[in-house]
């Protein structure tokens, strides 16, 4: 079986072309028959792609054919690549490897191989892919920000759907960045509901002031200052140089809690100053104290896939 | 009590595997031993509690490389999967673990510059105050979808059992109740002395409820349950529609309803 999904930009219309494979459905699982999803020898494979899932969609405002097929092994790797291209301007997400995607999406319990699904478009290149598993999470979920986001989204959310329904999921869920518009347009259109996620995500610095002089180095001209935790821990260093002049500027005093709330983006430093949590020596360089924290800040926004907490 | 770094080999490995599926159900051993024993996977720290060669507490911790948006990626732990023995519990020994454990990975892995976690608002709280952690505001959405009402009607079989003898009102009443929630499949359930039971289409007076999601259905009868319905029907999160008569009857088994909006709601 061959379906076909024809998009346009105002119209989605499903057009099922019934080729020489049997119409596959849940009930004929359940008979045994074998799945399109399976892969092996598929009648209607095109050269050069990987056996067909049983969906290959057109979308012809752009005329670029967008093909939906499991992914292999073997894809891992540009998978990996597509997924640090992806979440680049995201904060909070581990990069991928090739060995990586392999044990955290493919070894997953509950995960089969029919779950990995890619979408491609010409000259086979990898517009998005997404990790299903047998329960309906989708723990990894990618769109080329290079492609057409709307169409390879609205695609493989389809296919996804498709497998957990034939999996015997009761529901799906997937993480989706909210600065990703066209995508979450996609998910609405495919009847899924945004909320905010139950668990979250905590974050502390095991040597915040290392990692203060990690983030400063990567930041441009920041003065040379000394930064001293009051509270640390017996195994942390309470105080440190960070820059490279041999005499600092100011000296910052916080604690842990306030160190890694500003550097995260959590806290804003005039208020910490202000509530003396952020103490800047000598006092009237309290200005320049907060504007050097202000350029060390993180400023990304803050994302993991549901395959990162598993 | 002692705390101390132990290999997925080790024999004690098996006590926290076990302690892990007793505790965790779904995401218990098969996810244990995937995600801290596995040799191909990351690399993975255990940390134990133990009283008298008892295994009563572990966390753990995986090496990962978190991408910092335009700060680049940096090396970091990703800790999870704390947990103490019920009959221990109230002694600060998950504090105690919290904080030896991140000693301990902070030595095994001493290039790392940040340990996160995910966890439950409530727990959270306490890492927050304890032990300096700051909560990272997230910028994303959890879109999902029900694909079927399958487990809940199951349970709604249960529920109906001896339904009539806890709410006798309903031997007089025959309606049908339509749930319509986004992201989740219409539900239509006829009302009458056998309980709640799914129908396909009816042509008796029919109650008609809209929701957003299904935690804007009415769960109780307390002051803030009311006030949560009154702002969900103000925001039109939350709306009804039917006949008098159906609603008159609904009204008259409205402990039932509440009931059973507890048991859709629950996962």
């Amino acid at each position: 079986m061959i379906c076909a999904l024809h998009l346009s930009r105002s119209d989605l219309s499903i057009v099922t072309e019934v080729a020489n494979y049997p119409l596959w459905s849940c009930s004929k699982r359940k008979l045994g028959l074998p799945s399109p999803l399976q892969g092996g020898v598929w009648p209607h494979k095109a050269d050069g792609l990987a056996p067909f899932y049983g969906v290959a969609m057109t979308e012809f405002a752009r005329d670029t054919e967008l093909t939906v097929r499991t992914a292999l092994p073997e894809d891992d790797g540009s998978l990996a690549e597509l997924f640090n291209r992806a979440h680049s301007h995201l904060a909070g997400v581990i990069r991928r490897s090739k060995t990586d995607i392999a044990w955290r999406c493919r070894r997953q319990p509950g995960m089969s191989a029919e779950g990995a699904i890619v979408v491609q478009g010409d000259n086979n290149r990898v517009l998005a892919y997404a990790f299903v598993k047998d329960n309906g999470d989708i723990i990894e979920f990618a769109i080329d920000p290079d492609g057409p986001r709307k169409q390879a989204a609205s695609i493989l959310i389809t296919a996804c759907e498709q497998h957990a329904v034939l999996a015997g999921a009761e529901r799906i869920r997937v993480n989706v960045p909210t600065v990703s518009v066209e995508v979450e347009k996609s998910m609405r259109d495919a009847g899924l509901i945004p909320s905010e996620p139950e668990a979250r995500h905590y974050v502390s610095s095991t040597q915040p002031t290392r990692f203060v002089a990690s983030m400063a180095s990567q930041a441009v001209r920041i003065p040379t200052f000394d930064l001293r935790i009051t509270d640390p821990y017996p195994w942390q260093h309470q105080e440190m140089k960070v820059g490279s002049e041999p005499t600092a500027l100011l000296r910052i005093e916080a604690d842990q809690r306030t160190v890694n709330r500003l550097i995260l983006g959590r806290e804003s430093p005039t208020r910490a100053a202000l509530t003396r949590q952020l103490r800047v020596r000598p006092f009237r360089k309290t200005i320049e104290g907060i504007r050097i924290i202000r350029q060390v800040q993180l400023q990304s926004s803050w994302f993991y896939s549901l395959g990162d907490v598993l | 009590m002692n705390y101390r770094q132990i290999q997925p080999t080790d024999p004690e490995a098996s006590s926290v595997a076990a302690m892990i599926d007793r505790a965790f159900g779904y995401y218990g051993g098969p996810y244990w031993t995937w995600k801290y024993a596995d040799t191909e996977g990351a690399r993975s720290v255990i940390v134990i509690a133990e009283e008298d060669q008892q295994v009563v507490g572990c966390c753990h911790y995986l090496r990962v490389d978190y991408h910092l948006g335009d700060r680049g990626p940096v090396p970091a732990l990703f800790g999870g999967d704390l947990l103490v023995e019920p009959g221990v519990r109230r002694r600060h020994i998950s504090t105690e673990l919290s904080l030896t454990g991140r000693q301990i990975v902070a030595e095994v892995h001493p290039e790392a510059e940040l340990v996160a976690l995910y966890t439950w608002r409530e727990l959270g709280a306490h890492y927050e105050r304890l032990l300096g952690y700051a909560r990272v505001k997230p910028a994303f959405n959890q879109w999902s979808k029900r694909l079927t009402w399958k487990s809940q009607l199951e349970r709604l079989k249960e529920y109906n059992k001896d339904l009539l003898l806890r709410n006798p009102d309903l031997a007089h009443v025959d309606h049908v109740l339509q749930l319509k929630l986004d992201g989740a499949p219409e539900l239509i359930l006829e009302v009458g002395p056998r309980g709640f039971r799914p129908v396909c289409a009816s042509e008796r007076p029919m109650i008609s409820i809209v929701a957003r999601s299904v935690k804007d259905l009415p769960t109780g009868f307390s002051v803030s349950t009311l006030v949560s319905i009154l702002l969900a029907l103000i925001s039109r999160r939350l709306r009804f529609r039917g006949s008098f008569s159906a609603f008159r009857e609904a009204y008259a088994v409205r402990g039932a309803y509440v009931n059973l909006a507890k048991t859709l709601t629950r996962e």
